[in-house]
């Protein structure tokens, strides 16, 4: 769905290059997510990706077509949702889904059953202004939504929502996935990025330096030991045993069996730990 | 159908932020200031009253209403679906101009009456010269975030009011009926029948609001689309 070949980008009047050859694919039905601090070139890519800057180098192809020479008919197929509210405050959530489904000529989803999907049902006629940040971010997030499109871009797409709320959106992206949607997730969480993305692209300096799919990399890059904390006299303690052999380690059985075991974890790196460890920045 | 839609949007938008209210205000000032100033004065402060209207309302208008829709991010949702800036300019100088119109036939039609002034070419003036400024205050309102910057950015402009002291007998130079403020002041001169028509008016205030556009256009691009998200 998309293709991102030799990708170099220098912002108008600028010295250093923004996007110093990026390459990467995104397959139809994929969770991409896209995550680098600060700076990094993550927008700049997803601006390029949308068809908003026109003037890079090498290719970006999008469901075949060259975003470079991409019509308006491009954005009938496409839904992106930035980090930011922005809706008209004077409007009611009813009344700014209704004014930009009436910008598609396609046909759109009913603006009351996606309200309804992330809880804003009852909020339908009021006016935006009135909505926590919170609210804001589900009615974008429903504006994303609303041309029922073929690939999802979604900048942080959980941010100032409430646990409740964030897993229900987690859980729609994750219904647009199993629908063949594809879906291009920018972020600077890593937790969402390590329950949501089949593969995941790490950026910085303008450059990707590892795509790799969550799982491969927390394997790859942790430690291949499991450490059992038990309890013991009233106190806690804790042992690492090697998962080779795990099976059959007489000493791992024999703790299982005698002690009283609180917890067993496979020491695998979190996804934020090997984002340090190979871009050496963190994530802000 | 985008343009009607975007159109409507934009109408609505001016209603919900008394942008209709305001002009109605100003409405009721000019011709109350038309009905009490003493008659050998009228038919100046008219074509004042009508020239600023369009003008200085559609460049201050549209400076607010773009500023407001910076403050609310509102381009980052709009320009992701499939309106292309054309569309979305154009419905901005159709929806302030019909405000700009409707203003100036009603002040028209109470200080001179049916009948004193050619509705057409009035109207002909009214709209361009709207367009051309609203187009000007785009060019500013889209490199701004504030009113202040604004309205210190304003002062750069205020260059192409500078016929205004040719208006008033105060100095004359051949330069300064190619600014786009004069032939505006013509033509709707013209249509109260205070001088005749003059193609090269038209013309004039024509290809200003071309060159608006063309400038409102590339300035939206690269500082509007070229920045959504950030």
């Amino acid at each position: 769905m998309i293709q991102v070949q030799n990708l170099r980008f220098t912002y108008p009047n600028a010295q250093i290059q923004a996007i110093k050859g990026v390459d990467f694919q995104v397959a139809q039905g994929e969770i991409f997510g896209f995550l680098g601090p600060s700076g990094a070139g993550k927008s700049t890519t997803q601006r390029i990706v949308i068809g908003l800057l026109k003037g890079y180098q090498g290719s970006v192809q999008v469901m075949g077509e060259e975003v470079r020479e991409a019509k308006s008919s491009f954005y009938e197929k496409i839904g992106v949702s930035f980090e930011l509210p922005n809706l008209y405050s004077k409007f009611t959530a009813l009344e700014n889904l209704r004014f930009f489904g009436s910008l598609y000529s396609g046909k759109t989803q009913d603006p009351l059953q996606l309200l309804q999907r992330v809880g804003l049902a009852d909020a339908a006629n009021q006016p935006v202004a009135k909505f926590s940040k919170g609210m804001k971010m589900r009615l974008n997030f429903c504006r994303a939504l609303l041309n029922n499109p073929d690939i999802l871009f979604l900048d942080e797409p959980t941010s100032g929502l409430d646990p409740v709320n964030g897993k229900n959106i987690k859980n729609i992206i994750q219904e647009q996935q199993q629908l063949g949607k594809t879906i291009f997730l920018t972020t600077h969480n890593m937790t969402v990025a390590d329950e949501l993305c089949h593969r995941v692209a790490f950026i910085v300096d303008g450059q990707i330096s590892l795509i790799n799919s969550p799982t491969n990399l927390k394997v790859s890059k942790g430690e291949k030991k499991v450490r059992v904390e038990y309890g013991k006299d009233g106190a806690s303690e804790e042992r690492e045993f090697a998962l080779a052999g795990l099976a059959d380690n007489q000493e791992f059985i024999q703790l299982l069996r005698s002690k009283s075991v609180q917890t067993i974890h496979t020491q695998e790196a979190t996804l934020e730990e090997i984002f340090i460890a190979e871009t050496g920045r963190n994530l802000v | 159908m985008r343009f009607v839609a975007a159109f409507t949007h934009d109408v609505r938008f001016q209603f919900r932020h008394r942008f209709y209210y305001a002009y109605l205000l100003l409405t009721i000032i000019y011709i109350l200031t038309l009905w009490y100033i003493p008659s050998f004065l009228k038919s100046d402060v008219l074509i004042l009253i009508l020239f600023s209207d369009p003008c200085g309302l559609g460049f201050f208008f549209v400076g607010g209403m773009i500023l407001l829709e910076k403050e609310q991010n509102t381009y980052d949702a709009l320009f992701v679906t499939p309106i292309t800036v054309h569309q979305f300019l154009f419905a901005r100088i159709c929806s302030l101009a019909l405000l700009a119109i409707s203003a100036s036939v009603v002040i028209a039609l109470f200080a001179a009456g049916n009948g004193q002034f050619s509705l057409g070419l009035l109207v002909t003036a009214i709209a361009l010269s709207s367009v051309c400024f609203t187009l000007f205050g785009i060019t500013l309102a889209v490199r701004v975030r504030t009113l202040n910057q604004y309205l210190i950015g304003s002062v750069v402009y205020s260059v192409l009011f500078i016929p205004l002291l040719q208006f008033f007998g105060i100095i004359s130079h051949p330069f300064l009926s190619i600014l786009p403020t004069w032939p505006s002041l013509q033509l709707i001169r013209a249509s109260f029948g205070q001088e005749p028509f003059r193609i090269d008016s038209l013309l004039i205030l024509l290809i200003w609001t071309g060159i608006a556009y063309i400038w409102a256009y590339k300035w939206f691009r690269h500082y509007i689309l070229e920045k959504l998200g950030d």
